[in-house]
């Protein structure tokens, strides 16, 4: 892959349920190893952009590009393939209820990448030690800690050896002490040069590890730029408006 | 009394095996009402909307027919004019299954309702396909939801295939029948075909129970 | 692990479900006699619940004497003649009385025994027929009998006699509402009547004005040849010391 192919390109992505526009025109790249942040208040059409680029919800119009090569979500071999290199990490964790952490790892392995047991289940032991999991996996999903769940969730889209993460706000249906476990597993994943897009309102966060910024409001991509800028010296005011309310929020920067 | 009693246990070994033919026709019913209701159930959830009319018949018409006239529209109707000679034996059981598939249906579709969304978000977003997913993360969780409202539709049928004597199957009722006809022994015989019913609506629902807890998600206390 | 468990269970069930064979097609001489197993003494099940009674045991020697196979199968009733044009079974020899009705949709052998109807009451009732047969009274009979239709079509239709019919599923059940004095009497055959006064605290108090019956085999219309062949083994049965034994062995 040559150095100038973004790992991921979307070209005008938009959405609207009826009359009302959740998403126009979005457009950005993201070059590999990169971490991009999403911000911005809720509604502004983050989690909708998100779903989009891996079709889990279907832009009306936009298009998409893999390692330089479009994807043509109509041809379902093709979306499947490219679903399996797009990693996507839910607020909610979206567990499967029913299965061990183990075989919520798993069962992708073994029943999309077809993997022989045994090999799926050594990748998935090792993805659950990835996230520090090792004492864990036997358990059920309604016997693990949010933070827990999440660190599973994360396991379970890192074993399909993602070309890319989506993450769609990991810590916010966590309790505050159990945001540090989940916000660790990231960084280490930031620092081994996993590419990712991150919606989130962590603030430190997003300083300390971010390579770029991305401020959505009402849908639109109203601000793109490094961190520092973003936060303090923001072009719109609207943007410095919101950051400003997060800061107070989520703290400042180390 | 005691001649009540007498006759009762006369009768027994042959009531008795009466009760495995009504285990056969209840079985092979919730089998194939299993089969069916759950593609229906799918159908209706995830399957293109036109695909709701002919379901909606289906459920409508096996649920407003009476099972009578379904027996005997299927055994000496449909089923013939088929060319099949089924026996009535399995004509009772294909009937009733048909019968229990359209309520099964609701309690699957209930089920499957009732899950969280976001799991099947979560399996297309591993690459799974929609039938992978169904099969994989839907239906484990949904039979498992199912159970109960399964193990009461298992008295119905149960019930309910005291009516395949309409076709000449000897089952319970009807054997109890034969031989009160002949004995004069109405009451005790059917008191002992109704505490026949029983047991099997205990051990039937027992069973149920008892695979509830074996499956059970551990974790939940449902 | 556990789907497997609960697929291979479903399997299970399906097979047991679609196990039965299916009755065997006429003409190969393997035949099915369909019978009302709630019509003591002419068909009912014994003790180990095997088909018997005056007409079980009649068929089998006509089949051992004419060279075919019979087995005899318990059906209800009101499905019996729905049954034998369905080709689910091949023959009826279950005291089925010729009628006319009848004889528009089977056909019927030579009559082999002729039936008297009667009212069956209470031991201790003093009512007469005519009493019975009004003043609003009920009566029971068995649903889909010759006398359930021939009482509804003069009694009450042409006679607009003053009483209700009530329909049970066998004449016995009909004999038990007549001991409980839910109906004041019960029309039946004589021959179920004979075996109610022994069983049960009623009599036999006379006929109503219903004109003799025969009974005889059905077969549908187009078994000309298993007709033949019932009727060759009924005259031979009949002319048999075999015949006497059968109507003392069932006290007819």
């Amino acid at each position: 892959m040559s150095e100038d192919v973004p790992v991921l390109r979307v070209e005008g992505l938009s959405k609207r349920y009826g009359e009302k526009p959740v998403l126009e025109d979005a457009s950005f790249s993201i070059r590999e190893g990169e971490l991009k942040i999403l911000i911005g208040p809720s509604g502004g059409g983050k989690s909708t952009l998100l779903q989009c680029i891996n079709y889990l919800v279907k832009p009306d119009a936009g298009r998409i590009w893999l390692d330089g090569d479009e994807v043509v979500p109509a041809r379902k071999r093709e979306l499947y393939a490219y679903r399996q290199k797009v990693g996507m990490i839910f607020q909610d964790f979206n567990l499967f209820d029913h299965l061990t952490a183990l075989a919520n790892v798993q069962i992708a392995l073994s029943k999309v990448r077809k993997l022989p047991r045994d090999e799926a289940r050594k990748r998935a032991v090792m993805e659950l030690e990835r996230v520090g999991l090792k004492d864990h996996i036997a358990k059920y999903p309604a016997q693990l800690s949010g933070g827990q769940k999440q660190r599973v969730s994360i396991a379970r889209a890192l074993a399909m050896d993602p070309k890319v993460m989506l993450l769609d706000e990991p810590t916010s249906a966590l309790d505050p002490e159990l945001i540090t476990e989940v916000l660790a597993v990231i960084r280490d994943l930031g620092l081994e040069g996993m590419t990712m897009l991150m919606a989130t309102h962590q603030i430190g966060f997003a300083l300390d590890l971010a390579h770029e910024m991305i401020f959505m409001e009402d849908g639109r991509i109203v601000e793109t730029g490094p961190p520092r800028k973003i936060l303090s010296t923001a072009d719109c005011d609207r943007t410095r408006e919101f950051c400003g309310k997060l800061t107070d929020l989520y703290g400042e920067a180390r | 009394m005691p001649a009540s009693i007498d006759a009762i246990l006369d009768a027994l070994p042959y009531l008795l095996q009466g009760s495995l033919v009504t285990i056969g026709v209840v079985l092979g019913a919730m089998g194939l009402g299993l089969l069916i209701g759950v593609s229906l159930a799918l159908g209706q959830v995830y399957g293109p909307r036109p695909l709701g009319v002919p379901i909606g018949l289906y459920i409508w018409f096996f649920r407003g027919v009476p099972l009578l006239v379904l027996l005997f529209l299927f055994y000496f109707g449909l089923f013939s004019l088929m060319g099949l000679n089924l026996s009535a034996f399995a004509v009772a059981a294909i009937v009733l299954g048909l019968i229990s598939a359209a309520y099964q249906s609701q309690i699957f579709r209930g089920a499957i309702l009732s899950l969280p969304e976001g799991q099947l978000k979560a399996a297309r977003a591993l690459g799974m396909s929609d039938t992978r997913a169904i099969v994989s993360v839907v239906l484990p969780q949904a039979l498992r939801l199912s159970i109960p409202g399964w193990s009461n539709e298992y008295s119905i049928v149960l019930k309910d295939s005291a009516v395949a004597y309409a076709l000449g199957v000897a089952e319970v009722m009807a054997r109890a029948h034969f031989v009160a006809t002949r004995t004069y022994e109405h009451l005790p015989l059917y008191v002992a075909a109704g505490m026949i019913f029983l047991i099997l609506t205990f051990l039937g629902t027992r069973g149920l129970r008892m695979l509830e807890d074996k499956v059970r998600i551990p974790g939940y206390s449902r | 692990m556990k789907r497997g468990m609960l697929w291979s269970f479903v399997c299970a069930v399906l097979l047991v479900g679609m196990a039965g064979a299916p009755a065997a097609p006429a003409g190969d001489m393997e035949l099915i006699n369909g019978i009302d197993a709630n019509f003591p003494p002419f068909s009912y099940v014994d003790k180990n619940g095997n088909p018997d009674g005056f007409d079980v045991q009649a068929v089998n020697w006509i089949a051992e004497e004419m060279g075919f196979k019979v087995t005899h199968k318990p059906i209800d009733w009101d499905a019996i003649i729905p049954s034998l044009r369905a080709e689910k079974i091949d023959m009826i020899a279950s005291g089925m009385s010729i009628t006319e009705k009848r004889k528009e949709q089977v056909a019927f052998t030579n009559p082999y025994w002729t039936i008297t109807q009667v009212l069956v009451v209470p031991e201790d009732s003093n009512l007469t027929v005519e009493q019975i047969l009004s003043d609003g009274n009920k009566v029971g009979v068995q649903r889909g009998t010759s006398e359930a239709k021939w009482i509804q079509e003069n009694l009450i239709k042409k006679e607009g006699r003053d009483f209700e019919l009530v329909m049970y599923d066998s004449a016995p059940l009909s004999v038990e509402d007549v001991v409980n004095g839910r109906i004041v009497a019960a029309a039946m055959d004589d021959a179920p009547a004979v075996d109610a006064v022994k069983k049960k605290p009623v009599k036999i108090l006379g006929r109503f004005g219903m004109p003799d019956e025969s009974f005889g085999y059905a077969v549908r219309k187009e078994d000309k040849e298993l007709l033949e062949t019932l009727n060759e083994g009924l005259r031979r049965l009949m002319a048999s010391p075999y015949w006497e034994e059968l109507k003392s062995k069932y006290e007819l």
